[in-house]
């Protein structure tokens, strides 16, 4: 099943079973979403439950926080991280605040799902990454979304979960493959250990972690060790039990994400395992970000401005070679 | 233990407290939530509350005086249960603070925060052996480890260690270590042998475990065996796979297998030999063998087999078979049954060749072939092997 079918599944399943599940967007009814995430939507559950918007995303965000507020259960979707700066204000002043000011008298069972990243030739203003924003708001849960069978199950807990959740979705993901495990009980605050390995952790989340897989098989041979790769998932709580057995286990860590190096969101993740986990680190970390210029256009320069998997098997194994692999 | 209760402070601007009235006296007993005084603040009147249990040992002011903020009031003597369990408490966070301390013995050198604390378990001078080039700059946890086991074990003491997947910290290290010592190290703590299991022999086990989930039955008969020595210039193995190869082509279902929602079926057959080396088990695979000469069989097999002693095998060289023969004969066994090799229809299990016939057992995919056309592949195997002319024309056309 492909991502964004994966996706729809989980919209499908739980609006089934929930009468009061909402979702709104723009162009999420009629042409069935920008990525085909809501096709069919409309048709089965008809336009009161499925909304097409106004260009207009502060309104979107703050009709849903009124909608929740209510006892509904909004699901949103924003056409791309990038637009979600318009509704910033209510993201940060009152979806991830009110519950908290009202003493959790008023809880917010909400979910914003939206895209982001650099995909192809979309232009500075449609190529960003916000999880690192998004991340350091107190009162929102952060997932971020790799793959179909994580985006099924993670999503529907979401909606199911009584408070705002950010649902980060990737450009370049919409028609990644994989089966779906109908049957497993998915916790979407654990962090997925894609690979086994015993001398580097690396963690990504996203389009990236694909991109490292891809590289893997390389560097483990040029570096002759072998690489424990982690798919972080919660970026918001993290999940760091499972980061602290793996970097205790290897000693080394790298954290590799395509937002701009300074300000990104991994620069917490090593900061957390230098402050905790100092005496376990056998090399310095690494961390391989986007570069801090606005994403070019041109297809050259927008992937030298990204970690790809050339550029991070080179890196890697550069490091490698100076710290003791 | 003596629980202090402090003038509180009552409101933003309050800087000291006048005591209205004490609720308690000395030696009364109080406990949680009792109101045991009233103070009156610039503002308002309020009460004192206790949040311990305990007995009353002194009241430091007078009903009627003003006190600071924060001046100590009413000394309160905590109960015994109460008062023993904070004691613990603190011990117990002195003890953690002492163990932190000397789990974390560092070393002072240009090294990773892991090798200089492993280093300082080890009491090694980090900075000392980088002087004298003994270890690098920067040292990583891996060059510790190395230098450490190179000068407290023989490398004999140290093939044993990496064998067995020993724990060098578990060495009391004040001579050299020879392989006695570790192997005594072993027998004592009755230490298994750890071994990890290779890719290949990984591929080989989720083969075996895909067959075990297939419906496998078994069809059982004995071949005459005189033609196989009178033409015994090539082997019984050679000259089942030319047999097998030829019944094939007459029965397609032996050269099927199921992938997916299809039956692919091939149009030659491909034979796979189970080969044995050092416990590990290949099946390197002959394609194409209806068009193959006996003595082509003959040497691709000792080819197969020099690469198997070798371990030059390349995995494609074990793929694209579809059906599987594996001869024990050799060992004098009797009869046996063999596991269906990854996508294969069926194998054959050649037992020893007794009283001039051999036995042979047909382990068969239910899903492929039905017990009646296997049957009359058995059938047909049997009277191939009554046929001189085959015999002979084969060994002709050589």
């Amino acid at each position: 099943m492909l991502y964004r079918e994966a996706i729809n599944l989980a919209l499908d399943e739980t609006m089934s079973e929930d009468i009061n599940i909402i979702l709104l967007g723009e162009d999420i009814a009629n042409v069935g979403g920008t990525f085909r995430v809501t096709e069919g939507l409309l048709d089965k559950y008809g336009k009161a439950r499925v909304i097409d918007t106004p260009i207009a995303e502060l309104s979107i965000v703050g009709n849903a926080i009124g909608m929740a507020i209510g006892g509904l259960r909004p699901v949103v979707e924003l056409m791309t991280a990038n637009f979600s700066l318009l509704a910033f204000d209510q993201i940060v002043n009152h979806m991830a605040k009110l519950p908290f000011m009202s003493a959790g008298k008023i809880r917010l069972p909400m979910v914003l799902r939206m895209p982001q990243g650099v995909s192809k030739q979309l232009g500075a203003q449609h190529s960003e990454n916000y999880e690192n924003m998004l991340s350091s708001v107190p009162g929102l849960f952060v997932f971020a979304v790799n793959s179909p069978n994580y985006a099924y199950h993670a999503l529907k807990k979401s909606i199911k979960m009584d408070d705002p959740v950010i649902f980060i979705e990737h450009e370049l993901l919409y028609n990644k493959k994989e089966e779906i495990d109908m049957k497993s009980d998915l916790d979407p605050f654990k962090a997925r250990i894609i690979k086994e390995g015993e001398d580097i952790t690396i963690i990504s989340y996203l389009k990236m972690l694909d991109d490292t897989a891809s590289a893997l098989d390389d560097i483990e041979k040029e570096l002759n060790c072998s690489c424990e790769l982690i798919d972080l998932c919660s970026l918001n709580p993290v999940d760091f039990k499972t980061l602290e057995a793996s970097i205790k286990k290897t000693g080394r860590l790298i954290m590799i994400e395509e937002g701009h190096k300074m300000g990104s969101y991994g620069a917490q993740i090593i900061s957390w395992a230098v402050e905790e986990l100092f005496y376990f680190l056998d090399a310095a970390p690494l961390r391989l970000c986007g570069k801090n210029v606005p994403i070019a256009y041109n297809r050259k320069l927008e992937l030298a401005s990204i970690p790809t998997p050339k550029s991070i098997k080179k890196d890697i194994i550069n490091w490698g070679r100076i710290n003791g692999l | 233990m003596v629980y202090e209760i402090f003038m509180p402070q009552l409101s933003d601007s309050m800087d000291e407290g006048k005591l209205i009235k004490w609720m308690v006296s000395v030696n009364d007993k109080v406990s949680i939530g009792d109101v045991i005084a009233e103070v009156e603040s610039d503002k308002a009147i309020m009460e004192l509350q206790c949040f311990k249990n305990g007995v009353v040992k002194a009241l430091y002011i007078k009903e009627g005086e003003s006190a600071p903020v924060g001046t100590v009031i009413v000394d309160i003597t905590l109960d015994k249960e109460e008062s023993t369990h904070l004691e613990k408490h603190e011990v117990e966070e002195e003890c953690e603070e002492k163990r932190t301390k000397e789990e974390y013995s560092l070393v002072r050198a240009i090294a990773s925060p892991k090798a200089r604390l492993l280093a300082g378990s080890l009491k090694m001078n980090i900075q000392a052996l980088q002087d004298i080039d003994k270890l690098p700059v920067p040292s990583h946890v891996k060059d510790i480890v190395l230098y450490h086991k190179k000068r407290f074990f023989t490398l004999k003491a140290l093939s044993l260690i990496e064998e067995y997947s020993l724990d060098i910290s578990d060495f009391q290290v004040h001579t050299k270590q020879d392989s006695y010592a570790v192997l005594e190290y072993i027998k004592d703590k009755n230490i298994s042998r750890k071994q990890k299991i290779s890719s290949f022999q990984k591929a080989l086990i989720e083969n075996l475990d895909k067959s075990a989930l297939r419906a496998v039955y078994h069809i059982y008969d004995y071949i005459d065996a005189k033609y196989f020595e009178k033409y015994s210039a090539y082997g019984v193995t050679a000259w089942f796979v030319k047999i097998f190869a030829k019944c094939m082509m007459d029965f397609e279902g032996f050269r099927s297998s199921i992938k997916g929602d299809f039956i692919y079926t091939s149009v030659n057959a491909h034979i796979a030999i189970a080969m044995q080396v050092n416990r590990k088990l290949y099946m390197p695979v002959l394609k194409d063998v209806n068009h193959l000469s006996i003595k082509t069989i003959q040497d691709m097999l000792g080819e197969y087999k020099t690469k198997v002693e070798m371990s030059t095998l390349n995995l494609e060289e074990m793929k694209g078979s579809n059906f599987g023969l594996s001869n024990l004969g050799f060992t004098g066994i009797h009869r046996f049954d063999a596991m269906i090799n990854q996508d294969d229809s069926s194998i054959a299990a050649i037992g020893a060749s007794e009283a001039g016939r051999i036995s042979l057992t047909l382990s068969l995919d239910h899903r492929l072939i039905n017990g009646y056309e296997a049957a009359l592949f058995m059938q047909r195997v049997k009277e191939v092997c009554l046929e001189e002319e085959f015999f002979k024309e084969e060994v002709k056309n050589v």
